[in-house]
């Protein structure tokens, strides 16, 4: 069996074959930590909610943290912090821990393949990217699989570009960066990512004053309100309004994610210039868009116009978004690994 | 079962080829490998030429013979004009040794001994130039390149030879033999230094001559072959003619007479060839081993029986002899020769251009034929040298010739009885070229000598070797000589074993290789047929429903570290809706105006990031990678206070809060000013009565409460902060109050009050005697409770400087604990009705704000 977890920024997403389904766990990359006393035992005893201990503390993870979070007027808190995972956090890398085991099943048989999608943002090169591929690596094998790290923007090309011989570019928008590969059957010939996500952008607007976080101080929740914003801006194409603070955080939010695609189309132009094999790829190339961010109305349209100022040394076809986004990079990985599998399992038809 | 199939498929691979090779799996993977020179017979060949009695070809059953055990019982020993100086030339290279009769030198396959000679005295060998004879005035060369074996010639005395004359002498045109004289290469003895083709060769010399320089199908047919020593053989020496021996029978490897070759029987007058009949040359080989009669001396026994044995080791080996049936009588493997030095060829170049007469080749045989038609005196055959390039004297079987294939290969029997067939000869072994078995004609001859030298007999059941008398006294003779050196136990045949050894490893290794190819896993998915890729490609095509299945998150579960330390302030309401009475047009408030619709489903109204009053805080919330010190963003934050049913219900006192406008930003300040109700904006606090609980006597007051302990505190009494830090526990509490419009500022551990509110709602009517607003600064401490009854309202500078007109004022002693400026005085009254106490707080905010305006 093989297996493809994706350990986001905002969510911690697994995937597999099940018979002739697949199956999918998430499970939100968040915690909250609440003082560990009789009546909060009590609440959350009564209330069925699960928690783990902490020395003098109680903490919370994912839906619950969120859920709670209100009721217990403690804010949750993001596990991963930039999409890394935390170096002096050693209760949040407990939690990582946790939530990957939650969201990872024990293998059934060994070496099983697991692909596993680092965060977007995180450079492969960086040492830091090395500690957490290793990180990930050993609780992936302590499940009893073996782990294959792959780009989140290769996985997203074999889910969704099938039908152009896996032969196009990638562009993955995540919570914590984002990401870019060019891959040309499948094999990625370039590759770019920036740190500024959804993340980035949320924090942006909250610095702008545009959003106020509820009482669970939790940005994910005000990433959706922005976002939600932003559909409705892009939607109804009305101009920003400095005086509307509905039209000024849309315009906010339009242009935190106009120069989120510019710098990582600015970077992947780069690498692509550098790189001598683009030119002898078919053009023009199939442009697919996954994560958080492309899920907005309009994105296609914003990428497309970026891409179309940028000039990209190859030429791209119209930018489309991966449908359902949440489960495009899940399926690329899960597609890699098969492919990377013995054929025994393959050949098991369904 | 895909495995499976590969196997089978391997294995099937093999056995067709197998099948078509017409050879097993074992003996095709063993052709494969092992790669062995061609060679002759069991390859067991060794040759000894030189000075010695029987310089021949051997082909031994022992695979390392020592040098010795050469020497002394097959070539029968030195001769008188030998020196100690032994050639073994091993692989075209020239090892030089000293030739003793305690020497543990071994042989190995296809060395050719060399015995120098004595140089003759007196002559000057200059190298090149003069052909060196030995002392006896012979030369004898070694010839490789043209069999797979070495020929050995031998000039008469006085005669010369050359590269040149001796491929002339193997019937090679002249081209030929000017190509092959000029291409091959020679090992001279060690005085001589250089040599070519013309050059005439030194005694004890060797030629060996390329092979693509031969033209093998010009070699004339009678070439010796290698000699299977056995117990007619020269070792046993002269045979005692007195005992008659068995008949002769014919044996396929023996050689044959001469005569029963054509050419030879063309060469004989007589048309039939005879084996000459022993000379008394031959009784008189070695006549020292040959005991005198009655000579037996009693001390000679147990090294006669040693000797005994050891020589039956040596004869009896299954290579060396010849095995018959039983009863049926052993023959030698050759004829003996009259002469000492049987089955050398002579050369004889009598008619070659311009050279020193040499004699073609001829075998012991070709010289025992001859001895009929030649005189006793010299009883060598001599062959018809055909001149280079005389078509004429070619052999007129062409039909043999034409067997011989391109690469050399000396033509088989086979082929040649074929040839023979085809030409209508008859195709028996009796027209072999080949000698290989002795004529009936020839018998009485060679039978007579036969018995003149005795009979061993050696049956298959009984492989025990008899020896006559006088072999054995020959043997003994021998053997207390030091000539033979038997080997104490029979020698293994190394070579054979050792290939046995290297093919079985090879064919095991093959066949784990097949396995192992077998059933390894292939490193790549194999693309089988569509139909077992079904799954993947539906995976691809997104065509498999996925379902959602529950993560069950880890209960209980005991962790280690604490978490990470943030400072979290909740901020105020930056308003609440006035009271329907005071609304206009009878509203029941003033809604918050312009917030952008919730995207989020679940988030209420309430969750609005922007408020109307667009008033924000200039709180934030500390993320916990903060570090003191350092400027952080500022992140405004809404009142977690919203969400208690408590504010819901509004009975709460709300105030507006400070701006810290020079952190914000300048659009933020833009859009909350152009959309914030002035009147709203700041110290809007009103203390609406109908919705605020009442307390009850004898509770001590706690207007502001430390929340982090008590989380679940927390939803009753929703104004709580976790860092507000001057609590006041111990105080009796006389009615329960709300503190709300806290504004703390917590950047770099710098928390500000700026004002707060305890606002006290009348008690019911029934349960009311009277009541009282108190203004008090923030905090309140603990020595100064407030009354029950009363209600405490906030303004330090109305209470201090407008104090309530009408109403009986009286000053408190409530100090502030952060300013430590002295307290406003609180009037305290009667209670008022609700709408008394509404007009005061207006007029006391409008008071305040002109205040403040007038600060600005």
């Amino acid at each position: 069996m093989t297996i493809a977890l994706d350990p986001g920024a905002s969510r911690f997403r697994t995937l597999r074959r099940v018979d002739d389904r697949l199956v999918a766990r998430s499970i939100e990359a968040l915690y909250s930590v609440l003082a560990d006393t009789p009546a909060h035992r009590r609440l959350l005893d009564q209330a069925g909610i699960p928690f783990s201990l902490s020395e003098g503390n109680i903490v919370l993870l994912g839906k619950a943290a969120t859920e709670s979070a209100s009721l217990f007027r403690e804010s949750s808190r993001r596990l991963l912090p930039g999409g890394r995972v935390p170096t002096t956090d050693p209760l949040g890398r407990q939690l990582v821990g946790c939530l990957v085991e939650a969201v990872l099943p024990v293998a059934a048989a060994g070496g099983e393949i697991c692909s596993v999608a680092l965060p977007s943002g995180i450079a492969l090169e960086a040492s830091e990217s090395h500690a957490d591929a290793e990180f990930y690596s050993r609780i992936v094998r302590l499940q009893g699989y073996e782990p294959r790290i792959v780009p989140a923007a290769q996985a997203l090309i074999l889910a969704e570009l099938a039908d152009a011989a896996f032969t196009g570019i990638g562009l993955v928008f995540g919570a914590s960066g984002c990401e870019a590969v060019l891959a040309h059957r499948g094999q990625p010939l370039c590759h770019a990512q920036t740190k500024f996500g959804g993340h980035a952008i949320d924090d942006q607007l909250l610095e702008r004053g545009h959003g106020q976080p509820s009482a669970t101080s939790d940005a994910a929740t005000a990433k959706t309100v922005v976002d939600e914003m932003v559909i409705q801006r892009l939607r109804e194409e009305v101009v920003p309004s400095e005086r509307s603070p509905s039209a000024s955080i849309e315009h906010a939010v339009a242009a935190s994610l106009r120069q989120t695609a510019e710098k990582l189309i600015a970077a992947f132009d780069a690498e692509l210039r550098r790189t001598p094999r683009v030119a002898s790829i078919p053009q023009p190339v199939a442009v697919v868009c996954s994560g958080g961010l492309a899920g907005t109305p309009g994105f296609e349209s914003l990428i497309a116009d970026v891409i179309g100022q940028c000039r990209l040394p190859v030429k791209c076809q119209i930018p489309r978004a991966a449908a359902p986004s949440a489960r495009s990079v899940l399926r690329g990985l899960l597609i890699s690994g098969e492919l990377e599998s013995p054929s025994d399992s393959i050949r098991r038809s369904a | 079962m895909y495995r499976h199939r590969r196997f089978l498929t391997c294995l099937a691979a093999l056995l067709g080829c197998c099948a078509l090779s017409g050879s097993t799996p074992a003996q095709n993977i063993r052709q494969a490998v092992i790669v062995s020179p061609p060679r002759h017979g069991s390859s067991n060949l060794f040759a000894v030429m030189g000075h010695v009695r029987n310089p021949q070809v051997f082909e031994l059953a022992t695979a390392s013979p020592s040098l010795v055990e050469l020497v002394d019982v097959f070539a029968r020993g030195l001769t008188d004009t030998a020196s100690k100086n032994v050639r073994i030339i091993r692989n075209g290279r020239s090892i030089i040794t000293f030739y003793d009769r305690n020497s543990t030198t071994r042989l190995m396959p296809g060395d050719l001994v060399i015995v120098d000679g004595q140089s003759s005295h007196g002559t000057v060998f200059r190298g090149g130039q003069s052909n060196a004879e030995s002392a006896d005035g012979r030369v004898r060369i070694g010839i490789f390149g043209v069999l797979p074996y070495p020929l050995l010639t031998e000039s008469n005395p006085g005669q010369s030879v050359s590269a040149r004359s001796i491929a002339l002498s193997l019937w090679q045109s002249e081209e030929q033999a000017e190509l092959a004289a000029a291409q091959a290469e020679f090992i001279v003895p060690r005085r001589f230094s250089h040599t070519d083709g013309t050059t005439l060769l030194p005694d004890c010399s060797v030629i060996i001559f390329k092979p693509s320089t031969i033209d093998t199908s010009r070699l004339p047919p009678q070439l010796p072959t290698p000699v299977r020593p056995s117990l007619a053989d020269p070792l046993i020496g002269p045979q005692d003619a007195a005992t008659p021996g068995p008949p002769l029978a014919g044996n396929p490897g023996a050689p044959r007479p001469l005569a029963q070759i054509p050419y030879a029987r063309s060469l004989s007058p007589s048309g039939t060839a005879a084996v000459p009949a022993p000379t008394s040359q031959r009784s008189s080989v070695t006549p020292q081993a040959q005991p005198a009669p009655g000579q037996s001396p009693a001390s000679d026994q147990p090294l006669r029986r040693d000797a005994e044995e050891r020589v039956r080791d040596i004869l009896t080996s299954p290579s060396s002899v010849s095995v018959e049936s039983s009863g049926t009588p052993l023959q030698a493997d050759r004829p003996q020769g009259t002469d000492d030095q049987p089955g050398r060829v002579n050369l004889n170049d009598d008619k070659t251009n311009g050279s020193p007469a040499t004699k073609p080749f001829q075998s012991f045989v070709d010289r025992r034929t001859g001895s009929e038609s030649a005189s006793e005196s010299d009883p060598t055959v001599e062959l018809p040298l055909t001149p280079a390039g005389d078509a004429s004297a070619v052999p007129p079987d062409t039909a043999r010739n034409e067997l011989q294939t391109a690469n050399g290969r000396v033509p088989r029997r086979g082929d040649r009885i074929a040839a023979d067939s085809k030409r209508g000869l008859a195709s028996n072994d009796d027209n072999m070229p080949f000698p290989t078995a002795i004529k009936p004609g020839a018998e009485s001859s060679f039978q007579s000598e036969s018995v003149a030298s005795g009979q061993v007999r050696i049956s298959d059941k009984t492989p025990s070797a008899t020896l006559s008398s006088q072999q054995q006294s020959q043997v003994l003779g021998a053997v207390q000589k030091g000539t033979v050196s038997p080997k104490p136990t029979r020698p293994a045949n190394w070579p054979l074993i050792s290939a046995l050894a290297i093919g079985g490893g090879v064919v095991l290794s093959i066949l784990l290789m097949m396995i192992v190819v077998a059933w390894r896993k292939p490193d790549l998915p194999a693309v089988a047929d569509p139909g077992e890729r079904f799954w993947l490609e539906r995976i691809i095509q997104n065509e498999l429903p996925i379902e959602d299945e529950p993560v069950s998150l880890p209960n209980g579960e005991q962790l280690f570290g604490k978490a990470m330390p943030i400072v979290r302030v909740d901020a105020a309401h930056s308003s609440v809706p006035k009271p329907h009475f005071l609304a206009a047009g009878g509203e029941s408030g003033v809604r918050r105006g312009s917030a952008p619709p919730s995207a989020d489903p679940e988030s209420d109204e309430s969750d609005s990031p922007v408020t109307d009053t667009g008033t924000t805080t200039d709180t934030r919330t500390p993320r916990h990678d903060d570090r003191p010190g350092r400027s952080q963003p500022m992140v405004p934050l809404r009142p977690a206070a919203e969400h208690s049913p408590v504010v819901e219900a509004g009975a709460r006192v709300s105030t507006g809060f400070s701006l810290d406008l020079a952190r914000m930003p300048a659009k933020v300040v833009a859009d909350r000013e152009s959309t914030t109700p002035p009147k709203a904006s700041c110290r809007a606090f009103r203390v609406d009565s109908g919705h605020q609980p009442v307390s009850r006597p004898g509770i001590p007051s706690r207007s502001v409460r430390k929340s982090s302990d008590s989380q679940a505190a927390a939803v009753e009494e929703p104004a709580s902060s976790k860092h507000e830090t001057h609590v006041s526990e111990s105080a009796p509490r006389p009615s329960e109050v709300w503190q709300d419009g806290d504004a703390v500022r917590t950047g770099n551990e710098r928390r500000e009050v700026s004002d707060a509110v305890e606002s006290r709602v009348p008690r019911p009517r029934f349960l009311r005697r009277h009541s009282t607003v108190t203004a008090v600064s923030q905090p309140v401490t603990a020595s100064q409770p407030a009354t029950d009854g009363q209600a405490i309202v906030h303004s330090p500078s109305v209470a201090k400087e407008q104090p309530l007109a009408g109403q009986e004022a009286k000053a408190s002693n409530v100090t502030n604990a952060s300013t430590q400026e002295p307290q406003p005085e609180i009037s305290i009254r009667p209670a008022r009705s609700v709408a008394e106490t509404a007009d005061l707080l207006d007029r006391v905010l409008s008071s305040v704000d002109q205040e403040k305006r007038g600060d600005q």
